[in-house]
């Protein structure tokens, strides 16, 4: 590791909660329901666009489609959370499973039953996968590399261990780190053909801004944790199938490059999201070593999306500081302060591991 | 511009491609000399109802992508890495080889097909975006890092980037990098309702240039530590940079800073003065805007040098291939060096008083550049550079 990264900003926008990093521990030390709340029928747990409209002004969200209206909050109130001014040499890294599916489906409908006539030159922009990622380096006037990430389940994870790197290898001044998604009912029944059942999805952006410790320090911000050590792998498997091998040098990995052993690891924040195969997968790369140690998912109530995986580093950064888990009961349980893991496995084989410190 | 630091550069050991010109490298690299046109009328899918029918269509697959069962993509990509793998050995600890694809638009063909009716486990499967990249690996027996990353058309460079980087901060010991995009019905609606596609020949830099024209087409490189390559290797990538124009979500900044800005970085990351640039490998879409952008920022990077610059754009042979462009582009610089030889733009023949440099026209130059330069821009404001150093072949 030739830097130490750490997270100065955090900004989070999902149909639980929105806001930066004193909304995320006031959500997290809060009493959570016990069940998902989504209305009958609806396909998982949305943000209602009265929300999302108090977050992005009309004319600018004329301009925009929704996915990427939710991407341009989340950066916002992360960059004002870290304090960054809209002239700092900034990049992007953004997580997505799904893209804006909402435009896609929509082009092709346009011309599927309107013919020629119903082709859009306003639509087909939005459909590239990196939509939401330009969209917000327009809105937050970045000018550094703006990636894409695509993976099913774990893109946010994967965005973030993404711009970890890119900061400690000095390839970034700044990195705006996260995941984006929207929700859609075709897609939930689709991907539920592949398997995922017991899912709830969700929808939303979150991210993180990373910066090193010296930068953070010269500017007098408050450090909200530090990620210590990132890796990822692949396990065999096929496309969004859950596989059986066990061995990823993924976490290894990661907690080599942070000079944490495995039995320091006091808690996890893992991927688990209901999807029986999945979630035993998961138990077993996770090995006995693990998977015994206090963990919380955060999906009951915000729902599966790829802004969750970079929320999920955002908690695990507060619970660095503050000793406390959320567990998935709904309780918050206290947990040895130290050292945790934020963990990725997704249908696939793409696997993750980040080690979160204060 | 933010301090740039000047890093290792790192090998391209060997290359693979699929592309409208044939099913291998040297289909490609012999086309691009010969002068070969890879435009046709396309034939895997309907067009009667397209304003533009034609593009840079691949009409046969090596028969045994051909009869894999997976979509499209995943048979260009597997093409390509089957010749990749007839070139350089793989032999690796699994865990330590990665992949990184770049892709602007991913499954979207299997998704339209789903969208009309035809929601086929195969089809839903082939919608994931990453899909394709796991398919690779799976067929490598790659267990590293599997990536799949989008900056439009810039990708295949992004790709290229980050595998570097991935290599530079020992996440690997070979990377295998590169892009793809396939021709589908979705995007020739995509770039006609842009009025991005022409009914002319596609003329990068020339006087007429009228659009672009679209092909389909995947590419990959072998990437290791420099130090660790061993015997032959094609040459090494000493630099590479993305820039953001943070200005327009389809359309190039008019000033084409972020372009500038992504040139000058990887400049500085390889260590190299713009005086040392013997090749640039040209975006050049032959849209109107795009060339005379780009020639404005070369004007700018090079000085009064950019006249005496070979910038050479190989569109017109294949079409835009999208996700695959800036690899195969990278590709085509490195076999340049190795042999002596600059393809020429085919389809430019007339000066545009706006684009006014040394476009290699008519016929191949028989010159080695040593040191190129690769631009590429792509939707969203998406630019990147990459600074490569070719290779002699072995006598």
């Amino acid at each position: 590791m030739t830097t130490d990264v750490v997270i100065t900003g955090v900004g989070i926008v999902n149909a639980a909660f929105t806001g930066a990093s004193e909304a995320l521990g006031a959500y997290l030390t809060s009493p959570r329901p016990a069940a998902p709340s989504f209305a009958a029928g609806a396909p998982g747990i949305a943000l209602a666009d009265e929300a999302l409209s108090r977050l992005v002004d009309a004319t600018e969200a004329r301009r925009m489609s929704r996915v990427s209206q939710l991407a341009v909050a989340a950066a916002r109130l992360a960059l004002a959370d870290a304090r960054i001014a809209g002239d700092t040499p900034l990049g992007l890294v953004i997580g997505t499973e799904f893209g804006d599916l909402r435009s896609t489906k929509a082009f092709a409908d346009g011309y599927l039953q309107r013919g020629p006539a119903g082709l859009s030159a306003l639509l087909f922009p939005n459909t590239v996968m990196n939509t939401m990622a330009a969209a917000t380096s327009i809105a937050v006037r970045s000018r550094e590399a703006s990636v894409t990430v695509n993976a099913p389940l774990v893109a946010g994870e994967l965005a973030v261990a993404r711009a970890a790197a890119a900061v400690a290898n000095g390839r970034l001044p700044v990195a705006l780190a996260g995941g984006v998604d929207q929700l859609d009912g075709d897609i939930v029944r689709m991907i539920g053909r592949l398997g995922g059942a017991g899912e709830t999805h969700g929808e939303g952006a979150a991210f993180v801004v990373l910066e090193p410790r010296a930068a953070a320090v010269a500017r007098g911000v408050p450090i909200l944790g530090r990620i210590a050590g990132w890796a990822s792998r692949v396990l065999t498997a096929r496309p969004y199938g859950v596989g059986r091998g066990t061995t990823s040098a993924a976490i290894a990995t990661a907690l080599r490059d942070a000079d944490v052993a495995a039995p320091d690891v006091r808690w996890i924040y893992r991927s688990a999201s209901g999807d029986a195969a999945r979630d035993r997968w998961e138990d077993e790369v996770l090995g006995d070593d693990l998977v015994g140690r206090p963990s919380a998912t955060l999906r009951r109530d915000i729902g599966r999306h790829s802004g969750l995986g970079a929320l999920r580093v955002a908690a695990a950064a507060w619970t660095a500081r503050s000793g406390l888990l959320p567990s998935d009961g709904g309780d918050v349980v206290r947990v040895p302060i130290g050292p945790g893991l934020v963990h990725g496995l997704a249908r696939g084989g793409t696997h993750v591991a980040l080690v979160v410190t204060s | 511009m933010v301090p740039v630091i000047a890093r290792a550069p790192v090998a391209i050991v060997a290359a693979g491609a699929v592309t409208p010109l044939g099913p291998d490298l040297d289909s490609f690299w012999t086309g691009l000399l010969t002068g070969v046109e890879g435009i046709s009328t396309i034939e895997r899918f309907p067009v009667s109802d397209l304003r533009v029918g034609r593009g840079g269509e691949i009409k046969k697959l090596p028969a045994r992508s051909a009869r894999m069962p997976e979509c499209r993509a995943s048979q260009l990509l597997i093409a390509a890495a089957e010749d990749l793998r007839a070139r350089a050995t793989l032999g690796s600890d699994a865990a330590r080889v990665a992949i990184v694809v770049g892709t602007a638009l991913g499954g979207v063909e299997e998704l339209e097909h789903a969208e009309a009716g035809d929601e086929s486990l195969r089809r839903i499967e082939g919608a994931l975006y990453d899909s394709p990249a796991h398919r690779l690996a799976a067929w490598l027996g790659a267990e590293g890092p599997v990536l799949t990353v989008s900056t439009a058309c810039a990708s295949g460079a992004t790709a290229l980037g980050l595998g570097a980087e991935l290599l530079r901060d020992d996440r690997a010991d070979l990377v295998i990098a590169g892009g793809y995009d396939i021709l589908c019905r979705f995007v020739m609606r995509g770039f006609d309702a842009l009025r991005s596609l022409t009914r002319e020949r596609v003329r990068p830099f020339d006087r007429r240039r009228s659009g672009l024209l679209l092909g389909e087409a995947a590419a990959l490189v072998l990437l290791s530590r420099d130090q660790d390559a061993r015997g032959e290797r094609l040459g090494r990538l000493l630099g590479h940079a993305s820039g953001s124009d943070g200005s327009h979500i389809a359309a190039p900044d008019p000033e084409g800073r972020g372009l500038e800005y992504a040139i000058r970085a990887a400049l500085a990351e390889a260590d190299v003065d713009a005086a040392a640039i013997d090749l640039v490998s040209a975006h050049g879409t032959a849209t109107p805007l795009n060339d005379r952008i780009e020639t404005a920022v070369l004007k700018r990077v090079l000085g009064p040098r950019a006249y005496d610059v070979p910038v050479n754009g190989i569109k017109g042979a294949l079409g835009h291939t999208m996700g695959a462009a800036a690899t195969l582009e990278a590709i085509m610089c490195l076999l340049a060096g190795r042999h002596g030889a600059v393809p020429a733009t085919l389809g430019y023949e007339e000066r545009d008083a706006d684009c006014d440099l040394d476009y290699v026209p008519a016929t191949a130059r028989n010159v080695r550049p040593r040191v190129s330069l690769s631009t590429s821009l792509g939707f969203g404001g998406c630019n990147a550079a990459l600074v490569l150093e070719s290779d002699e072949a072995p006598a």
